[in-house]
């Protein structure tokens, strides 16, 4: 399955709908036999975009998913990061070695947040040279802790170090909000694949999101609002 | 603070990590962090390993600095976790906090958590180990066969909790410090192998009930003032 079927125009579908959906199981909040029956669980609906686990369980996660055409993807540096330039590398080589599809990291935050974008960007511009071409990499800018100005200059710094795609915000509290996809795409137009996640519980909140130019949503709650979509489009 | 010169210095600084893991931490904030622990002094600060070398440049020896590895789930593969390691210990930290991969202890794949311990040791050259464990969420076999491996790869002290959500929806997943959970880990670690304690500890009165529990370190978050507490009292 490609990663984006749509462009970033709102699904009609349920279909459409789900192909636009992410969700993660990760360790310790989950055993492996737990791990196993969430990701069985996706077989009976239409096929989500990807779903996020531990690097050790990637070819147990490809086993149960790949023959529903639904990708695996690991995270690093996520979710509280600020872990050195050389392990987000090595994390992002393990992945393309284990053939997960897809890495969503987080980028330097410490150094955003001490206003050296020089150091955000160094940092994404070694992380953008391990992936290469040979795994899609979501850098995290994390909207929630970032001034409207640093979030800018997070997003000059990645485009100057060729990120082509943002996750915006890791949840676990540090949710995103609306007004942060409208201000990137207004400023950045199509020049990154935006991802949002942190805080979308409910379809309608997933729709809004879609409604101005999200092109994918990560969620925790992804049975109950497919659940949701199913009898949106029933 | 009156009694806070390092002369003074009571024990109880001794047993102190003083941590620092915000998402939003600044190098002005390391300096900061550096700064208090060096008045004590304290046993270590810790830091992200983005910003060990910060903290040693700051630090100047005079304090060890710790950083944790695969913080905060240790999702990632063991020679991922064995390069941040051997980075951090290159940057100038001397104690490292390992988070394993939960999955595979809770899964009791002894082999493969052995493997995993066995690997980040040799990648440390030597500096202190701490394993994070995860109490609530392993049981008490599980601690014990655990913190023996842990003793056998050549860690020096196991800690209770991440200190971190673990589930993305319910803050309340958070792992506390408290004595009973320190006493109840003090019980299922092996001779050798050594308690810290983490999860809220913010003033010197739970510094030392901590400790009379059997930690042998405790972690205490930095926030402007939480050690600007008097230190009577201090054991």
């Amino acid at each position: 399955m490609g990663r984006t079927e749509d462009g970033n125009r709102p699904p009609q579908n349920l279909a459409s709908f789900a192909a636009r959906m992410m969700s993660a199981t990760f360790s310790p909040a989950a055993a492996e036999g737990e791990a196993r029956a969430f990701l069985h669980g996706f077989a009976t609906y239409p096929p989500v975009n990807a779903i996020f686990v531990d690097q050790p369980w990637v070819s147990l996660a490809r086993e149960i998913l790949a023959s529903q055409g639904i990708r695996v993807g690991v995270e690093a540096a996520y979710p509280v990061g600020n872990w050195s330039t050389e392990a987000k590398v090595a994390a992002i080589r393990e992945g393309i070695r284990l053939g997960a599809d897809e890495i969503d990291i987080g980028s330097a935050f410490y150094a955003a947040k001490s206003g050296r974008f020089d150091e955000v960007e160094e940092d994404a511009r070694a992380m953008v040279g391990a992936a290469g071409d040979r795994i899609q990499m979501m850098v995290v800018p994390e909207t929630a802790i970032l001034t409207s100005d640093e979030l800018l200059r997070t997003l000059e710094a990645f485009a100057r170090a060729g990120v082509s795609g943002i996750k915006t915000s890791s949840g676990y509290g540090w949710n995103t909000q609306i007004e942060h996809v409208l201000l990137v795409r207004r400023v950045f137009g199509s020049t990154f694949t935006i991802d949002v996640s942190g805080g979308v519980r409910t379809l309608e909140e997933a729709l809004g999101y879609f409604a101005v130019g999200t092109d994918h949503i990560h969620a925790s709650p992804i049975f109950d609002i497919l659940d949701e979509a199913k009898e949106h489009w029933s | 603070m009156s009694s806070s010169s390092p002369g003074q210095a009571p024990n109880a600084c001794r047993l102190v990590d003083y941590t620092d893991l915000r998402k939003e931490i600044t190098y002005d904030d390391v300096e900061v962090l550096c700064m208090e622990a060096l008045g004590f002094p304290l046993r270590a600060v810790v830091v992200p390993s983005a910003l060990v070398r910060a903290a040693v440049r700051a630090l100047r020896g005079r304090v060890a600095v710790s950083c944790p590895i695969s913080y905060p789930f240790g999702t990632q593969s063991p020679s991922v976790k064995a390069v941040e390691a051997a980075a951090a210990v290159e940057a100038g930290a001397t104690e490292l906090e390992i988070v394993p991969h939960f999955a595979s202890l809770r899964s009791q794949r002894w082999e493969t958590t052995r493997a995993e311990l066995d690997q980040i040791a040799r990648s440390a050259r030597g500096a202190t180990l701490k394993l994070v464990l995860e109490a609530t969420a392993l049981d008490a076999e599980t601690l014990r066969r655990t913190c023996a491996i842990a003793l056998d790869a050549g860690y020096s002290f196991v800690s209770n909790t991440i200190g971190f959500r673990l589930v993305s929806t319910q803050p309340e997943t958070v792992g506390a410090a408290s004595a009973t959970a320190v006493r109840d880990l003090v019980g299922l670690v092996p001779p050798g192998l050594r308690v810290k304690a983490v999860g809220g500890a913010t003033s010197w009165a739970e510094v030392d009930q901590l400790h009379r529990a059997g930690a042998e370190r405790v972690a205490v978050l930095a926030k402007r003032g939480i050690l600007s507490l008097p230190l009577e009292g201090a054991p």
